[in-house]
């Protein structure tokens, strides 16, 4: 994990034309600014991209959620997991609160997480929303009907979680372990295993936030 | 499992980067509860047969009914395995030793009926591979508070273990800390 003088130079360049866009400000509705060369992100390059799933889930109010419209131009980090998970799930979405009270209110407020439940039956609105206040109240949790969630899973290219029977009524569901980072292209082109660094967090969340995506294939 | 083209070996890429995280995660969270170094040894160390030393024992902080219990078996000698869990039915209904395995970016849990120890070698308990699974978890568990943990191992028999709760993040480790 050398850093590479060129990349130093892009992150250098980087800071100057955030400072020069800045300047010229005034809006308030801040778009991410390009950078000059490619990004080397520490998360995982997928190829093809994936799209953010059009779709309308369940917030933790009861509400309908859409998906699309509510993550409209913020860097949205979809995790798809359950609240009765031993570790994967919970360790991932407190790394990336932790990464996010790191990281500065310019970047945090083009940020949105969200957690979706592949396991509808037992995470109700009001399960969920109390496990992720826990974590961090400003994480968006959102359940459906087992259909709605399956296919929201399909959509991602993933199949539809499983179950692992644990005896007396419990049960483990089996699902996709990484968190996948939609910019504001509504396009994933990385993700992140269990794992991660808070480090590594901290620097693709902040460029993917400020930048958009800016990786090779963009 | 999942249709993505590549990503088989990316994640083998990622899972390499993994394996230095330990070596290269930053330090910059003074506030996270170092994992706790208790020692424990079958039948406090008078056990004629004990073959294991179990260190880093703890558990995660929990957010429901859920939890997780870690720790490191060092074999002394001789091969031994781990064979159950048991904890008081006042922390919770059932432990449960389980693996958490990654396939292609899926993780699939699966219940064991024992993990191995080898001759010499060691067995690591940690987030994303084998733990205990705590099921049915009577009162919060939060960083500081401690309990009681039976596990039983072919060779060395019973052993108790005194596990500290730690922050969630603490939970991967003393050489994965924040």
């Amino acid at each position: 994990m050398s850093v590479a003088p060129a990349r130093l130079l892009a992150v250098a360049l980087l800071g100057l034309a955030v400072f020069v866009f800045a300047s010229c400000g005034g809006d308030s509705e801040p778009q991410p600014t390009p950078t000059p060369e490619p990004v080397t992100y520490r998360g995982v390059l997928i190829a093809p991209s994936l799209e953010k799933p059009d779709a309308v889930l369940t917030g933790t109010d009861g509400q309908p959620f859409d998906l699309r419209k509510e993550t409209e131009g913020y860097l949205t980090l979809l995790f798809v997991g359950y609240t009765s998970c031993p570790d994967i799930c919970p360790v991932h979405m407190v790394e990336i609160s932790r990464v996010l009270e790191s990281l500065p209110d310019e970047v945090v407020d083009r940020v949105k997480v969200v957690f979706v439940t592949a396991d509808p039956e037992r995470d109700t609105p009001e399960v969920l929303g109390k496990w992720l206040s826990y974590i961090n109240p400003e994480f968006i949790g959102l359940t459906g009907t087992q259909e709605e969630v399956d296919a929201f899973q399909v959509a991602l290219r993933l199949n539809p979680a499983t179950r692992t029977d644990l005896g007396g009524g419990n049960y483990a569901v089996n699902h996709a372990a990484y968190v996948m980072a939609f910019t504001t292209d509504n396009l994933s082109h990385i993700v992140y295993p269990f794992g991660v660094t808070q480090d590594d967090w901290r620097f693709d969340i902040e460029q993917l936030a400020l930048h958009g995506w800016q990786g090779e294939d963009h | 499992m999942i249709r993505i083209p590549r990503i088989r070996l990316l994640l083998a890429a990622a899972a390499t980067l993994v394996l230095f995280a330990p070596a290269c995660s930053g330090d910059d969270d003074g506030a996270s509860t170092p994992a706790p170094t208790d020692t424990a040894t079958a039948g406090n160390g008078h056990d004629m047969h004990a073959r294991v030393e179990i260190t880093d024992v703890r558990a995660r902080e929990t957010l429901n009914d859920t939890g997780a219990v870690y720790f490191t078996v060092r074999s002394t000698g001789e091969a031994d395995r781990l064979l159950s869990a048991s904890v008081d039915p006042a922390v919770a209904d059932d432990a449960q030793i389980h693996e958490s395995v990654m396939e292609g970016g899926n993780a699939t849990m699966r219940e064991v009926d024992g993990i191995d120890v080898p001759a010499g070698g060691e067995l690591v308990l940690k987030p994303g591979s084998y733990h205990i699974m705590l099921l049915g978890v009577k009162e919060k568990l939060s960083a500081g508070d401690t309990f009681t943990l039976e596990v039983a191992f072919e060779h060395s028999g019973a052993i108790s273990l005194e596990v500290t709760v730690v922050a969630m993040e603490a939970a991967m480790g003393s050489t994965m800390g924040h």
